[in-house]
């Protein structure tokens, strides 16, 4: 049989997941703190090609190597900071420089968010909608006003009376591969990791918009989509020729 | 099934409600004491491409965008001067609490544009355009009817241009209030807001300015919708480029034979 039927078959497998990627990143090209992905693809079952003699097979010569199958590798995301847009609204922080929101969810877990677009929850705390409480740097926020400044280091204090509510805690981490995305703009890390501290700036009023660059994912779609058509012609030619053998028989 | 397909479509569905905020913000850009209206977005769900569920692989793909919640701006809107002496506007925070008379539901509003009601008690009353009695700092509705005689009414017109200083002390001006927190309030339409568990208890501003003979404008600023319209509707078009091409993608796979 021929194998090259199966390597231009996962090509556009693998095309149609890159396809999968470039679309959520299109989705999210206003969602603020989102990062842009990128589908990493690797070639899997590397085959060597060798000659060998015609009788003594124990002679050989390597001509080449071959890849039997092109496979998603991994999903790579791209932590640069999005551009900022000036909302005015009070409870919109952005990170300038790096540095992670930590939000504690309602079960107790850690996320990492450079999603700004805070609310106050119903027990007066500072929170990510749906997801759980901004934690400060002694545990979660409790501001029980939404009249509030803050400034550039995360200090919060009441805009009417002067009084310190807190300060947002900004982590980061050495390493931003540790870091998986898990939806509604949150990372985890796979692993219990200690992270460091952020050199990042907190502006109010302000949010950080998506860092995925439209004109980036639209040729990458049209260059996938392409790979994608060219495969199913390798994947048509191969047919045709399997008719072919086929068609001998009836000679 | 592709999911490129969904993921795009919900994206496409996103970018359609946000249209849907701007489109309304846009509308009130007349509306008194409008709070303009911005939309959140989060990113969906990342699933393994591999594995199950529950592990945790760098292999994943997300699948769209959802429109997860809309804000109030609070800030307020510049004062539109009307000489109608029964315009109201708050300078700084606050509400005007107002009641329905049907359920005596009280909401709170910013638009000040009261006017003159008779009910059926024979008294005239302050109210907004849509019936809802205007409530004093004591959370009374406020009687706009001398006691002596309904003709005094007509000719002193309204308390402030009245003569009569007895009649000033009868009326009373409408009650501000504020919330600690005005996250989250409801928006009930008619420019009435009412205020959810987390809001906190009303609280009387007693040193609130209020202006008279003023309204207070929209605070939509029609340029910085526009620049969000174009924003949304080219990511719109790109979700829906997307969807187009996975379609592409599905008949290239249904030609393959």
């Amino acid at each position: 049989m021929f194998k090259g039927f199966y390597m231009a078959a996962s090509g556009m497998l693998t095309q149609s997941r890159v396809l999968n990627t470039i679309s959520n990143n299109m989705s999210n090209v206003s969602t603020p703190g989102y990062k842009e992905d990128t589908l990493a693809t690797t070639t899997f079952g590397d085959v060597l090609i060798n000659r060998t003699g015609n009788k003594d097979k124990s002679v050989y010569t390597p001509l080449s190597s071959s890849s039997m199958i092109k496979t998603a590798d991994k999903l790579v995301t791209n932590y640069s900071e999005g551009s900022q847009d000036f909302t005015g609204r009070n409870l919109d922080f952005a990170v300038e420089g790096n540095g992670f929101y930590q939000i504690q969810t309602a079960d107790g877990q850690t996320r990492y968010t450079r999603n700004g677009s805070f609310n106050i929850d119903r027990d007066g705390y500072l929170c990510l909608q749906h997801i759980g409480r901004v934690m400060g740097e002694n545990g979660p926020i409790q501001l029980g006003t939404d009249k509030i400044n803050v400034s550039a280091d995360g200090n919060i204090t009441n805009s009417e009376t002067g009084q310190a509510l807190g300060k947002i805690r900004l982590v980061n981490f050495a390493d931003y591969s540790q870091l998986q995305k898990v939806g509604e703009g949150m990372f985890q890390t796979a692993n219990a990791v200690t992270p460091g501290v952020a050199n990042g700036k907190i502006k109010q009023g302000t949010l950080e918009r998506s860092n995925v660059q439209s004109m980036d994912e639209m040729m990458a779609m049209l260059s996938s989509q392409r790979a994608f058509q060219s495969a199913s012609q390798i994947v048509k030619a191969y047919d045709q020729l399997m008719g072919k053998a086929v068609d001998l028989a009836a000679l | 099934m592709d999911i490129s397909f969904y993921t795009a479509g919900a994206g496409a569905r996103a970018q359609q409600s946000k249209l849907d905020v701007i489109g309304n913000n846009m509308s009130n850009v007349n509306t008194t004491a409008y709070k303009s209206q911005s939309a959140g977005f989060a990113d969906l769900l990342y699933s393994n491409i591999r594995d199950d569920a529950n592990k945790n692989t760098q292999l994943k793909v997300g699948s769209g965008v959802r429109l997860e919640k809309t804000d109030s701006n609070f800030a307020s809107g510049g004062p539109q001067a009307t000489d109608n002496p029964t315009d109201y506007m708050i300078v700084g925070s606050g509400f005007f609490a107002v009641q329905d008379p049907g359920t005596n539901e009280i909401f709170y509003t910013r638009d000040g544009n009261f006017r003159r009601s008779i009910r059926s008690d024979g008294n005239f009353y302050l109210a907004t355009a849509n019936g809802e009695l205007v409530l004093d700092s004591d959370l009374k509705p406020i009687n706009l009817s001398p006691k002596k005689t309904k003709n005094s009414a007509n000719n002193s017109n309204t308390s402030n241009n009245s003569k009569d200083s007895k009649d000033m002390e009868e009326v009373k001006e409408p009650g501000v209030f504020d919330f600690k927190i005005k996250d989250g309030m409801l928006l009930k339409g008619n420019n009435l807001f009412s205020p959810v568990a987390k809001n906190g208890q009303p609280v009387l501003q007693e040193n609130a300015k209020v202006e008279k003979g003023y309204l207070e404008l929209s605070n939509v600023e029609v340029s910085s919708e526009m620049s969000k319209l174009i924003e949304t509707q080219r990511a719109y078009s790109m979700s829906l480029k997307m969807i187009q091409t996975s379609n592409e993608i599905e008949e290239v796979i249904n030609n393959l034979r």
